[in-house]
């Protein structure tokens, strides 16, 4: 580089980080617009050749924007974009790498199949018509394994080539993983899915409770947002509720550590003492809530009088809570004396947390309660919300609905009114839609890993934009069986060999990111969108086709769900003079913008549960639109930031302040639940004297199949590693670095030990991250799930540790 | 050689500039506004970024760095990465 074009480099460096300096501090707790024109004035940098355009980021849920600069064909440049309101020009370390993910040097770019010990390039032809076979051979042995990384577009192909064309509800994504108890604990509190609050709560909040999440490593933007306020002069405090020490505890006030699924008793604790100190909030309760108790298999429950809850609650005095939890009865109170008081704004946040726990649906429910109770709901500043790991687990998962009971727009497979309503938008016949739920994603697996003989009745699995064999529970007995049955058959679409890719029979190579059109949903319901910018490698091509491209294939073998009422092609698509699209064949796959078709269907859906969306072209000129999307009286359309609150939600009943719409009793009302802490299914004992959790580092995303080929990444944390408390390991004479093994009644892993290293876990407890390939904690995790949410619990399960060899290095490139 | 654009946010960011020129490949701090300080800096080789985010990370007074730009134009063609 000439030191002409270096000083020009560093002054466009600066320019635009003074830019996002200043728009960060302008947008700060401003009104949003109605849609975005615009964006940061990249135009003339880095030379006339660059040419930049908006996408979202790739990685996590937060749904920051980006600026791509694209130079000859490639991705040259990254800069954050000031116009985007959830991020403000800036980026986290993960973020700006997100240019480099297109690059690694093996992507895949052929379509492979297994011929013995190799995996050898076949022809796209030869592809799709092997994946046909399988299909044919009996369809309804033919699943789906999907992904909240699915851009909307694709999970809504996915489902409905599944759902409306396969005629069974065999498909789920890896989102089940992350976030399914979330859902249902907004399903059982407001009769509908995700957040009523939105990302500016945390401008204005006073409070911001972090229930088991650390945000200073996951969402780091948003976590960036908060501690911002704090060097602006602002007072939030920050209590981290969490069970190990980690990069957000040093930013928190309160740091409140619990023994592992003692956070009802908790929760139950704060509603108990508003209660015993009559601090909750009547006026809101007697007006817009009712109570709720559990009842077995009944996501609803049954009501349950006022009377009756109080006396359910008795039992959660701070002392008992204490006792079970942990937590010093002082901070209960504290916690309690905070939502007691109802001129703080208090938002709590939580991911897998408290998603990935065998009773995360009742955790759920009883956070929403606690803010219920005590008023702390429908004024900004004052939310329960979930964040999600995955940039459109709401977007593509829980808003297209590529869960095994789900239909699009919040709709369910069981109620006929829902199904009629898919297969009028599909113009399928009547029937089509299978009333009953498919396998959920444990199940799947499961079914997958058992013979045909035993009632292993899938045959085979497309797996797309994710790494099951890395991340489902209980590898040993989820997947590996599955791989030693002839029957069997496993396909995989992905953009870098995978552990699951590795012993895939089929593997399909994928386009990525800007490679194609594409659009998410963040965890604040924010639906964005993106344009292909560059051409992905090789034969790489977009998922989306290759389902368009598989659904023609069974069309043009005679399959009968392949084809509408009447008699066209599923995914028929015409042109502006009316003639028929082949989009199923690639060269023409951008003849027309199949993503604009696809999501124009899609959007019908979405009244239904009011969740509506804007027309596409919306999307294009915005950084990202909140649903509900209305439009106004002048042709514009205007987002929501706050759900069932009268001054923004436009479905709420003028006058009422508070309209819960959808409420599961029908009369406006939010639940407040009680449930009861219960024991784990597994506890550590004698015999296996350890808790071990697992989850994510600031570093990697997910499995690390792209991190991992992002050398500064890859270099900060090399390794995956087991964090031990020090006096844990002087007991056990283990030394910092010793590789060690781990081991549960499932399975066993060798990995070093990591003593005060990234995170603090207490004496008795073990945490692994679950990034590593070469280090599968998840042949150790329990698949144990919640009844409701069918969530694996990934955060507790009871594990061994035994020394293995001495003065191994210290992991994670800084421990020592 | 990259080039990284960067927001340092901080009680007083003024203060701070002359920390942040002294780290070695910061080439251009910038004017702060209210609690941000924007910075540019370059690094010889991409792996050498994560170290110099540390360091602006452990200065006295440093709640957050975010990344705001970041330019791999003239990046080599990776290399095979073993996993």
């Amino acid at each position: 580089m000439t030191p002409d074009r270096r000083e020009f480099l560093a002054m466009t460096a600066l320019a635009a980080a003074s830019a996002a300096a200043t728009a960060a501090t302008a947008h700060a707790g401003s009104p949003p617009p109605t849609a975005v024109p615009g964006g940061p004035d990249l135009r003339g940098r880095m030379g006339a050749g660059v040419t930049w355009n908006k996408a979202p980021c790739r990685f996590c849920g937060t749904g920051c924007h980006v600026q791509v600069g694209v130079d000859a064909g490639k991705v040259v440049a990254i800069a954050g974009d000031t116009a985007a309101e959830v991020n403000k020009g800036l980026l986290c370390v993960k973020g700006y790498h997100v240019g480099l993910a297109l690059y690694g040097a093996d992507r895949l770019t052929t379509p492979l199949l297994r011929k013995g010990d190799r995996q050898v390039p076949i022809s796209w032809e030869e592809a799709l018509r092997i994946l046909a076979d399988r299909a044919m051979l009996d369809p309804k042995g033919f699943a789906v394994y999907g992904s909240g990384q699915w851009t909307i577009p694709e999970g809504y192909a996915a489902n409905k080539f599944v759902k409306g064309g396969l005629g069974h509800n065999h498909i789920d994504p890896n989102a089940r993983l992350c976030m399914a108890s979330a859902v249902t604990g907004y399903l059982a509190t407001y009769g509908v899915d995700e957040p009523a609050g939105c990302f500016d709560d945390l401008d204005v909040a006073d409070v911001v409770i972090l229930w088991g999440n650390s945000p200073a490593e996951m969402h780091p933007v948003l976590f960036s947002r908060i501690v911002d306020r704090r060097a602006r002069g602002q007072s939030v405090t920050i209590i981290d509720i969490g069970t190990r020490r980690t990069r957000t505890t040093a930013h928190a006030q309160h740091f409140l550590q619990f023994k592992p699924n003692t956070d009802l008793a908790i929760a139950n604790g704060i509603a108990h003492l508003l209660l015993k100190n009559g601090t909750w909030d009547r006026t809101f309760v007697e007006k817009h809530c009712s109570f709720r108790q559990p009842l077995e298999k009944e996501l609803n429950g049954k009501g349950m009088t006022f009377a009756e809850y109080e006396a359910a609650l008795a039992p959660y005095t701070p002392a008992y809570v204490e006792q079970i939890s942990g937590v010093p009865a002082k901070d209960i109170r504290m916690l309690a004396d905070l939502f007691g008081n109802r001129d703080l704004r208090i938002t709590s946040l939580w991911c897998m947390g408290m998603n990935q726990h065998t009773r995360g649906t009742a955790i759920n429910c009883l956070v929403h309660g606690v803010h219920l109770l005590s008023g702390h709901f429908g004024r900004p500043g004052d939310a329960p919300t979930s964040l999600t790991g995955q940039p459109s687990a709401c977007g593509t998962v829980r808003e297209v609905g590529t869960l095994s009971h789900a239909l699009p727009g919040g709709g369910v497979v069981t109620k006929e009114k829902h199904r009629h309503m898919a297969e009028e938008i599909w113009n399928v016949p009547t029937g089509r839609i299978l009333d009953k739920p498919g396998y959920h994603a444990v199940e799947m697996w499961k079914r997958f890993s058992t013979p045909k003989a035993d009632g292993g009745d899938i045959h085979t699995v497309w797996v797309q934009v994710t790494n099951p064999a890395q991340t489902l529970p209980n590898l040993h007995a989820l997947v590996d069986p599955s791989r030693k049955d002839p029957e069997k058959f496993l396909v995989v679409s992905d953009v870098y060999p995978t552990a699951t890719t590795r012993i895939a029979d089929l593997v399909l190579p994928s386009a990525m990111w800007v490679e194609k059109n594409g659009m998410f949903g963040n965890s604040e319901r924010r639906t964005q969108q993106w344009f292909k910018l560059v051409e992905p490698p090789g034969q790489a091509r977009d998922d989306a086709w290759q389902i368009v491209a598989l659904a023609y294939e069974l069309y043009r073998r005679g399959h009968a769900g392949m084809k509408d009422k009447d008699g066209r092609f599923l995914f028929h698509m015409a042109d502006a003079k009316g003639a028929a699209v082949p989009i199923w064949d690639f060269r023409h796959y951008y003849d027309i913008n199949v993503d604009e078709r696809l999501f124009e269907e899609y959007r019908k859906f979405s009244t239904m549960k009011h969740k509506n969306l804007a027309p596409y072209s919306e999307y294009v000129k915005a950084r990202g639109l909140r649903w509900p999307v209305v439009e106004q009286e002048d042709g514009t359309w205007r987002e929501t930031r706050w759900r069932f609150s009268e001054s923004d939600d436009p479905f709420v009943t003028p006058g009422k302040g508070i309209d819960f719409y959808h409420s599961t009793t029908e009369d406006g009302r939010a639940q407040i639940w009680f449930n009861p802490y219960e024991a784990p299914p597994e506890s550590p004992d004698a015999a296996y004297p350890f808790w071990l959790c697992t989850g994510r580092v600031l570093e990697h995303w997910h499995s690390g199949t792209i991190t991992g080929r992002i050398p500064p990444l890859r270099d900060a944390m090399p390794q995956a590693y087991v964090e031990m408390h020090r006096e844990d390991a002087r007991k056990l004479g283990i030394t910092n670095g010793e590789t060690v093994r781990v081991e549960s009644r499932r399975g066993t892993l060798d990995i070093p030990v990591w003593i005060d290293g990234r995170g603090s876990p207490p004496q008795g407890s073990l945490f692994v991250p679950f990034f590593d390939e070469r280090l599968p904690i998840n042949n150790v995790t329990l698949e144990a799930y919640d009844p409701f949410s069918k969530q694996p619990d990934y955060k507790k399960c009871a594990v061994r540790v035994a020394r293995l060899s001495p003065n191994a290095a210290a992991p994670g490139g800084k421990a020592g | 050689m990259p080039v990284l654009g960067v927001v340092l946010t901080h009680p007083d960011p003024g203060a701070l500039a002359d920390l942040v020129r002294a780290i070695p490949g910061v080439v251009l701090v910038g004017n702060p506004v209210s609690n941000r300080l924007p910075a540019a800096f370059e690094t010889a080789r991409k792996g050498d970024d994560e170290p110099l985010f540390e360091a602006l990370r452990a200065l006295p007074g440093v709640l957050a760095v975010d990344l705001a730009f970041a330019d791999f134009s003239d990046l080599p063609p990776p290399d095979e990465v073993s996993r």
